[in-house]
């Protein structure tokens, strides 16, 4: 046989060889001990974590000479036939390119069929999630009730698009991604074997590019022998995988600390002149902002971060440089960059761009601060004008709710003493939270009167009024959650004076109007509309806001 | 087409010619990089390599294994490629043609050693046919090399990328498009240079343009635009009429005007000169920018970048141009 790549040379032929599926490998293997073997299976996972090897070896084991049993032997007829793929009793479909009705009907004829020399007949049936809803539909009476010489093996990267009926007829495993270290140490494993040297840290660099699938790993490891022969070292590793130099990262970290947009176009130009890959390079990029983010923010970031003490040491200079509110608008910024530059035909411009803009981010604010500086705007507006919306509390309620507000701030109305230091649109969110219809109903009405011994709600319409009197024990529920405390409360219908604060629900309408007058006359001002209109001699009838 | 023929693609040559000195090239390969670059030519070259009569360390080009793969008549080297099923649409490739590959591909060689199967611009295969082609990538019978080429191949599926070996292709330095230009098409060196920068490091962008022409274009284009900044909005309607029949034009057209701004852009941060596309321009680009402030000219390069990811989608070009000129103009 002719050279064959390290994912099919040493792909696994007993159980012992799979890596990191130890549960589902031990669960199999138990059940041939116990003689308890399901008639269906269902193997889901990412590719190259073993589903279609431990498929093989699981035929492999119901079939062998010295079987069934725990440990095949790889030597008898049926054993080697299997691994050969020639066996007429372990029958591999493509389920990718067999997925119609008629496939299915095909097979579930020659399932009928007695095995002709094994014990049993298995059907692997791989990339099972293409196959049609017919399809499917047409295996469920087989699948549940199959002859009893008849085993069913499905795989598949994605379960999701398995349909319910088949799962549940299934013995369903799903295989794990294989952590880094078990990666590494077979890659060595793999190393020693086909006699490469391999230095141990290269050989993390490539299960870490992996992303845990073992194949992905070998592939790599093919890609990365093909270009160094037999000794393979870490910046070697590093070139054949398009991985960045660190010192272009940092230096690229440093141009945006200091803000300097020059000197990130030069590293670009660099970049793309090197012939590096750029969406590598964005993702680098990406990792390290995250991993100076989780040593900013991480009492022990090593273990999260898996760099070195002496690497964190060093990165620490630049974390420290930036805040954590830039560094999360930067990882953001760039994860929607790397998205775009999948797919663009000028990945050059979009990255420049990118990092410009990020060299101009300002330090994102607290949303707190910001909420706080809206409303003291609202506060000052709404004292400006001739009424007040009641002195806002905490959302807590409750402690503030006796001591009047600020004064000066205040303009006493009549012939209503206004509600003091309760906050009206905090208590109908809150209720909003707690029961939505209540909510609803408080969301028309407003607070009449607040005092230590009872509250009164207004309502100025019949059919609000009316429904909240239907509500009325569970408005005083809430309010006593609200408040923390029993207060007394009363219903009311009563035109609401000028002087009382608006309801929500007219608050919500009035901005509402408001922003449609505004967009209208910012449109009717708009030259582009202007033109149109003489364009067309049109005139505009209505304004509307989409999306 | 021989290896020695390639130009700008060392690294990539390299690893395949040492695959095969070692007798390591394995049954699937991705080549990947951007458009124009030469994949296909280093595929079409990698097979004449491997079919080759001579069985050298490079293709002879004269023997007739040679001779039928550059003529695309060998029996044995398959190429498969994107087609539009209906007019109008999309060229993807489809679930049945990936039959046809299994097909032929179960078969034995007929006069040559391997049998080559190369999918072209494989990242536009529909769902279907990436599936299906799943097995027979990871196995395929016997003596049989598969050559995926793709320009974004992250839009492939995992389950194909991790079955397959990925040699990188990289974008061509102005260096070789120039050599190519004055090579292929009897250009003048400086004429050449002028036109590479333009290339942006694919080939197929200036290959079939003529530098006159470009910059003739450019110059009228810049003549519209400053036109319109006087607030005329009918000749933006009228400039944009045209392309209703033309996406190329239209791509073309927003491309010229990304570079443009990405170079204000680049010329409002002080950035060095050897960045810009248009260094012969700067007094026109500094004039051009002293009226913009940045976060003008990034808000509109995002505009036109997110116009020109919409043209190459297909959306109409008149509609797509009329939106983002008349934002423009606002």
């Amino acid at each position: 046989m002719s050279y064959q790549v390290l994912a099919r040379k040493y792909r696994p032929q007993t159980f012992e060889e799979i890596i990191g599926q130890g549960h589902i490998t031990r669960t199999l293997q138990n059940a041939i001990g116990a003689d308890r073997i399901a008639q269906g299976f269902l193997f889901s996972g990412m590719r190259g974590v073993g589903k279609t090897t431990l498929a093989r070896v699981f035929a492999k084991a119901l079939n062998c000479k010295t079987g069934p049993t725990r440990t095949p032997c790889n030597a008898c007829d049926d054993c080697r036939e299997i691994t050969e793929g020639t066996s007429v009793d372990v029958i591999e479909i493509d389920g990718a390119s067999n997925t119609g009705v008629d496939d299915v009907r095909e097979l579930r004829e020659n399932v009928l069929y007695a095995p002709a020399r094994a014990r049993y007949k298995v059907y692997i049936i791989d990339e099972v999630h293409m196959l049609s809803k017919s399809a499917f539909n047409a295996l469920l009476k087989t699948l549940e009730e199959p002859p009893a010489h008849v085993i069913f093996i499905f795989a598949t990267t994605e379960p999701h698009k398995v349909p319910i009926t088949i799962q549940s007829r299934c013995q369903c495993f799903s295989f794990r991604k294989i952590p880094l270290q078990e990666v590494t140490a077979q890659l060595l494993r793999l190393a020693k074997e086909e006699g490469v040297q391999l230095e141990q840290a290269a050989a993390q660099l490539i299960a870490r590019a992996s992303e845990g699938s073992m194949r992905d790993a070998q592939s790599l490891m093919d890609q990365v022998v093909s270009f160094c022969g037999t000794g393979i070292t870490t910046a070697e590793t590093r070139k054949v995988l398009g991985l960045v130099d660190r010192q272009v990262l940092d230096e690229c970290t440093r141009a945006l600390v200091e803000r300097d947009a020059p000197r990130a176009l030069s590293l670009v130009e660099e970049l793309s002149s090197g012939g590096h890959d750029l969406t590598e390079f964005c993702k680098a990029l990406q990792w390290h902002l995250r991993n100076l983010l989780m040593i900013r923010i991480l009492e022990d970031p090593e273990k999260i971060t898996a760099l070195s003490g002496e690497e964190i040491t060093r990165l620490k200079i630049s974390a420290d440089a930036l805040d954590e509110g830039r560094l999360i608008a930067f990882v953001e910024h760039l994860n929607r960059t790397e998205e775009a530059l999948r797919r663009t035909t000028t990945p050059r411009f979009l990255l420049e761009i990118a990092l410009v803009k990020m060299t101009r981010m300002q330090p994102l604010r607290e949303f707190q601060e910001i909420a706080a500086q809206l409303k003291a705007l609202e506060q000052r507006l709404a004292s400006g004008q001739e009424r007040t919306g009641g002195e806002t509390s905490s959302l807590s309620g409750g402690k503030k709710y006796t001591s009047s507000a600020p004064p000066g701030s205040r303009v006493v109305s009549e012939p209503f003493p206004e509600s003091p230091g309760l906050d009206w649109e905090a208590i109908v969110r809150y209720a909003q939270k707690v029961s939505l219809p209540v909510g609803s109903i408080l969301e028309h009405g407003f607070l009449k009167t607040a005092e230590e011994a009872r509250i009164v709600i207004g309502f100025t319409k019949q059919i609000h009024y009316d429904r909240a009197r239907e509500k009325k024990q569970k408005i005083q529920e809430i309010l006593q959650g609200f408040l923390h405390r029993e207060v007394p409360v009363e219903l009311l219908l009563h035109t609401r004076p000028d002087s009382m604060p608006l309801t929500l629900q007219e608050k919500k309408q009035e901005s509402i109007r408001r922003r449609k007058d505004q967009i209208r006359r910012e449109s009717l001002q708009n030259h582009v509309i202007q033109e149109a209109v003489k364009i067309f001699h049109g005139k505009i009838t209505e304004v509307r806001e989409t999306s | 087409m021989s290896f020695t023929e390639i130009l700008g693609q060392k690294r990539a040559v390299e690893i395949l010619r040492r695959e095969r000195a070692h007798d390591r090239v394995p049954h699937a390969y991705l080549f990947c990089g951007p458009e124009g670059v030469g994949k296909k030519r280093t595929a079409l070259a990698l097979a004449q390599v491997l079919e080759c009569a001579a069985m050298g360390e490079d293709a002879c080009g004269s023997c007739p294994a040679c001779r039928k793969v550059a003529h695309d008549r060998h029996p044995d080297v398959h190429l498969f490629q994107p087609v539009a099923r209906t007019k109008g649409a999309t060229a993807k490739i489809h679930i049945d043609q990936v039959r046809e590959l299994q097909g032929v591909i179960s078969l034995k060689a007929m006069e040559g050693r391997k049998k080559i199967m190369i999918l072209d611009d494989a990242d536009r295969m529909v769902e279907q046919a990436a599936n299906a082609l799943l097995k027979t990538l990871e196995e395929p019978p016997g003596d049989a090399l598969l050559i995926l080429i793709a320009a974004f191949p992250d839009l492939l599926p995992a389950t194909i990328l991790s079955r397959s070996r990925k040699v990188r292709f990289q974008p061509l330095s102005d260096e070789v498009v120039t050599q190519v230009l004055m090579r292929e098409k009897g250009m003048e060196e400086a004429e050449a240079r002028s036109l590479a920068r333009f290339a942006q490091g694919s080939l197929s962008r200036v290959m079939e343009m003529e530098l006159d022409d470009l910059l003739s274009r450019r110059e009228r284009f810049l003549g519209e635009i400053g036109r319109w900044k006087e607030g005329d909005l009918s000749a933006v309607f009228a400039f944009a009429e045209p392309f209703a029949k033309n996406a190329g034009d239209a791509i073309d057209f927003v491309t010229y005007l990304l570079e443009w701004t990405r170079d204000l852009i680049a010329v409002k941060l002080r950035g060095p000169e050897g960045v810009l596309i248009y260094r012969d321009q700067v007094p026109d680009l500094e004039a051009n920018c002293r009226g913009a402030t940045l976060q003008d000219l990034l808000d509109q390069f995002e505009g036109l970048q997110k116009t020109l990811q919409k043209l190459e989608r297909n959306v109409n070009p008149r509609l797509a141009l009329e939106v983002a000129l008349s934002r423009l103009v606002a």
